[in-house]
């Protein structure tokens, strides 16, 4: 008898919560119509570019006269050309500055304060950590361009403090102006992304540092050992966050150095826009657009997968 | 008005069956209880006849009308849930008169029937509150209150119960007898709880495994169980059940039992050596000398007015007494238990009852 | 008795970390401050209080800019993205959470997949799209695809919002006679206020902010947003500091402001929207 009642299908608690006739026709007609709308703004203005996209990206084409099929010469050409690819590489060297200056600095602070910030201070904190992230990113260029300019504050404090060698025009600076456009990112991202790690750490139950404590664990171990495991979902965030911003990014870079001096500041956003509006490689621009939305999915991929599927 | 009729209704989620034909009359104004263990499918098929699952296969009438492709909201029924699934952004009011509003009712009719709806369940003062204001006992009166004003032909009730605490519960379980008698509805009541099946129903439909395995009023189930399922699952403590063999003469034998045990019921079977279980109520024995039933005491529950005694029997069986009152037995002790004749329950080999 | 012993002094590291971070957070600002400050024409220094605050610099960057008009052209490009795209993602969202069964997951994905999907690399076959439309240069220009644009951020939190939301209302309100329509507005809707609010929040911010789709599809500054409108005037007066730093100013003046007076629940959709996304 009993085990009759234990081979009732297991499967019957899970299956009661599905919605209910959710099988029904009506049912479907109904979500049909609720999804219509967003699915054809969607499928019009993304999904149907998206594959002019990859279409454009197999011509050669100067958005004006004939097209003529080109192969995948377009890819090669991405994949090969000196300069393109060291656009490609300037995206991925300002990833360093955009994401981890942000998440290291976070994690300092985060791993310093370890409590929730309440009252005033908090209020004030979260209020002025949070200004870059509501103003344009064409605001934060122009800002960090000034920032940045030869009679700008940050010459004026090198000068200050007996630097003068050090002063420079940065973002005309060949060596200099790709760090300086990361840290205009760095500078942007900072303060959401320490305000998600310090959020996040006030989640870890603080039992586990003093149980830890009492098994002998210097701060050190404290970090690497509860803090670090505690954060993953938040660092996992931060990062992709961060990594987006700087392999997409545009805004800064048109408006602080127009990807200049040289190209040592130009990234795919950029170049994209270049191609297809100033050189009219329509095909060259697209095939260009297709592999940065591929890297950028193939660098967010990994991080997903370690920070949010192992709970 | 109206009754409800089942003819064979079947569900299966892919091909996992879960209802597997279920035929069911109920009367009007009957109060029927749909009882088993987690999975059995009872709350499945309450949602059948409320119209939020679909029926595989089969019919389901409500009155003289086939509702199986008949929208929830059409069907006449009101149902409270596990959960009440109160509007949490309506205040009491609003909440019991949502489904009034939504059928176009004037608004001095509506007004009328949720302050009728709400004398009844004594919950006048609570109207304008928010659900989340209320405890547990109130939102069950909102949640019960929203399905009086629609004045369904059926009430269905989904464990409405078991979200609270043991002496509401009580309460609670009064307060819908009295509604039931007081509206004259026909209700259809799933719980796990046999006390809630045997205080309430007029009618127990007993589910196990998608199949229906017996359906009668409480004492018929408590005292003429249908099968093995059936009678360890009513009454509390539960059924002893002592695996027995016939012999020729009506009598059966158990390395647990003493002796030889006549039993009338087996006179006029002449089949010999068949396997059958013997079930007898904790209540039902009694110390007898001379009983049949002799073994070691293992564990003693004094409740005051019954003691509860766990006894082991040879081969191994572990048997449950209720004895009356206050008994000075001692744990280790060994006693001699009897019971008389006709409270003997006997079970086939398959379960079905001699 | 450690714990307090230790935790002092890393709390005093914190709020300098933190005061140091606000620091540098502030600079830029107080730095284009003092320069918006600055005599015109002057070549103005870093950091450093003018001795003569030239507050009329902000008079001549508003009607240099337009300002009057760009508040206007963003309002506008803002009021036709924002509850549009709103409204159909919160239907959406609904409909994946509540009507679909697991065989319509796909349909899901599909929306997801757009979450990662750099504006860039899909600009160049909207221009040529939105041309063939005849849009090209006016405000719709950026309304139409920035509602497209927003779909699958928006339809992705909707329907993380209606999972939470225990089926039994659902059922509740079929058996209370709603039908679908009715359910949505009367019990979903309501329900999912605060989504609905963070959501708002969020794509005013971006859409106000939008700097690429202006930038490609429109050329007239004054059909722009306040970011788009923001590069063209940099183009025209970048090398006027005072000018330049008093115009940028004023252009994120007005979502520093509504971030100002609803600071709470600006950093609130921030941060799940982050979490989120």
């Amino acid at each position: 008898m009993t085990d009759k009642t234990t081979s009732i299908p297991d499967a019957l608690p899970t299956s009661k919560r599905l919605p209910p006739s959710r099988g029904s026709r009506k049912t479907r007609t109904a979500a049909w119509l609720f999804v219509a709308p967003a699915f054809i703004a969607y499928a019009a203005f993304v999904l149907a570019p998206l594959v002019m996209s990859f279409y454009y990206s197999f011509l050669r084409w100067d958005g004006i006269g004939e097209a003529s099929f080109h192969g995948l010469t377009n890819y090669i050409t991405v994949l090969t050309d000196r300069d393109l690819l060291q656009i490609i590489g300037n995206a991925f060297q300002l990833v360093l500055y955009f994401t981890l200056i942000p998440v290291v600095l976070g994690l300092a602070v985060a791993s310093a304060i370890r409590s929730h910030m309440a009252g005033r201070f908090g209020t004030i904190t979260r209020t002025v950590l949070f200004l870059p992230q509501v103003i344009p990113l064409v605001a934060a260029g122009i800002a960090w361009s000034w920032m940045f300019a030869s009679t700008g504050l940050v010459n004026q404090t090198l000068k200050a403090i007996g630097l003068s060698s050090w002063a420079r025009g940065w973002l005309g600076d060949f060596v200099w102006a790709l760090p300086a456009v990361g840290i205009i990112g760095a500078w942007v991202l900072l303060g959401l992304c320490t305000m998600l790690l310090v959020t996040g750490i006030t989640k870890i139950d603080p039992s586990l540092y003093e149980a830890a404590r009492l098994d002998g664990a210097r701060p050190w171990h404290e970090f690497r050992y509860i803090t670090l495991p505690g954060l993953r979902q938040e660092i996992g965030v931060c990062i992709t966050v961060t990594v987006i911003a700087a392999l997409a990014s545009f805004d800064i870079v048109y408006i602080s150095t127009q990807g200049g001096p040289g190209i040592t500041t130009t990234v795919p956003g950029l170049e994209i826009y270049r191609l297809a509006f100033a050189h009219r490689q329509v095909g060259l621009a697209s095939a260009l657009a297709i592999v940065l939305m591929v890297l950028v999915l193939i660098s967010i991929a990994p991080v997903q997968w370690f920070t949010r599927d192992k709970k | 008005m109206a009754g409800l009729t089942l003819r064979s209704v079947h569900k299966a989620y892919g091909d996992v069956p879960v209802i597997k034909g279920v035929d069911l009359d109920i009367e009007h104004g009957q109060f029927v209880v749909f009882v088993g263990p987690s999975g059995c499918g009872k709350s499945t098929l309450l949602r059948m006849i409320a119209g939020l699952e679909d029926i595989t296969d089969g019919e389901i009438r409500i009155g003289d009308r086939v509702v199986n492709e008949v929208e929830p909201r059409d069907r006449g029924v009101a149902m409270v849930f596990q959960s009440y699934a109160l509007y949490p952004h309506m205040s009491v009011y609003d909440n019991v008169g949502f489904g009034l509003k939504l059928a176009g009712t004037r608004k001095e009719i509506r007004d009328a029937k949720i302050r009728a709806a709400a004398k009844v369940l004594q919950m006048e003062h609570l109207l304008d509150r928010k659900p989340g204001q209320l405890s547990g006992g109130q939102r069950q009166r909102v949640a019960i209150g929203r399905a009086i004003v629609r004045e369904p032909d059926v009430f269905l009730f989904d464990e409405p119960l078991s979200n609270l605490d043991a002496a509401l519960r009580g309460d609670m379980r009064m307060e819908l007898a009295r509604l039931h008698s007081d509206l004259d509805a026909t209700m259809i009541y799933v719980t796990h709880d046999q006390v809630e099946a045997m205080t309430l129903a007029d009618k127990i439909v007993v589910l196990d495994g998608g199949v229906v395995q017996q359906v009668g009023s409480p004492l018929e189930l408590y005292n003429k169980p249908a099968n093995l399922f059936v009678a360890g699952f009513i009454g509390s403590p539960k059924m002893n059940l002592i695996s027995v063999t016939s012999q020729a003469g009506g009598t059966v034998v158990s390395p647990a039992l003493a002796a030889p045990l006549p039993l009338p019921a087996l006179q006029h079977d002449l089949s010999a050596e068949a396997k059958l279980t013997l079930g007898i109520r904790p209540h039902d024995l009694a110390l007898a000398p001379d009983g049949p039933l002799k073994g070691q005491v293992r564990l003693i529950e004094r409740l005051g007015n019954e003691t509860i005694v766990r006894v082991m029997l040879p081969g191994n069986t572990e048997i449950t007494a209720a004895l009356p009152g206050q008994d000075r037995i001692e744990t280790g002790e060994t006693i001699t238990l009897g019971f008389k004749a006709e409270s003997a329950h006997l079970f086939c080999e398959d379960g079905a009852r001699f | 008795m450690t714990a307090t012993a230790t935790t002092t002094p890393n709390t005093l590291i914190a709020r300098s970390l933190i005061i140091l971070l606000m620091i540098v957070t502030l600079l830029p600002f107080l730095s284009m401050l003092s320069a918006a400050l600055a005599p015109q024409g002057t070549y103005p220094n870093g950091l450093q209080w003018p001795a003569d605050p030239q507050w009329g610099n902000f008079v001549r960057a508003f009607e240099v800019a337009k300002m009057d008009q760009l508040l206007l052209s963003s309002t506008l490009i803002v009021l036709g993205v924002v509850p549009i795209s709103v409204l159909i993602a919160t239907m959406a969202g609904y409909g994946l959470a509540k009507l679909t069964t697991n065989k319509y997951k796909w349909l899901y994905l599909v929306f997801v997949f757009g979450l990662t999907l750099p504006f860039e690399a899909v600009i160049t076959p909207l221009y040529y799209e939105v041309r063939a439309l005849g849009l090209l240069n006016t405000r719709f220009a950026i309304i139409l695809p920035l509602i497209g644009l927003y779909m699958p951020f928006s339809v992705y939190w909707m329907r993380a919002h209606f999972l939470n939301v225990p089926h039994d209302l659902t059922e509740a309100a079929q058996l209370d006679g709603a039908t679908r329509w009715k359910e949505f507005w009367l019990v979903q809707v309501p329900l999912a206020r605060p989504a609905i609010m963070s959501l708002t929040i969020l794509l005013f911010l971006w859409t106000w902010n939008q700097f690429l789709l202006p930038v490609v599809l429109v050329q007239d500054p004054m059909q722009r947003t306040m970011a788009g409108a923001l590069g063209a005037f940099q183009g025209q007066w970048g090398t006027d500091i005072p000018l330049l730093c008093a115009g940028s100013l004023l252009i994120l003046a007005p979502t520093v402001a509504l971030f100002l007076l609803f600071q709470r629940q600006f950093v609130a959709a921030l941060m799940q929207g982050a979490v989120k996304g």
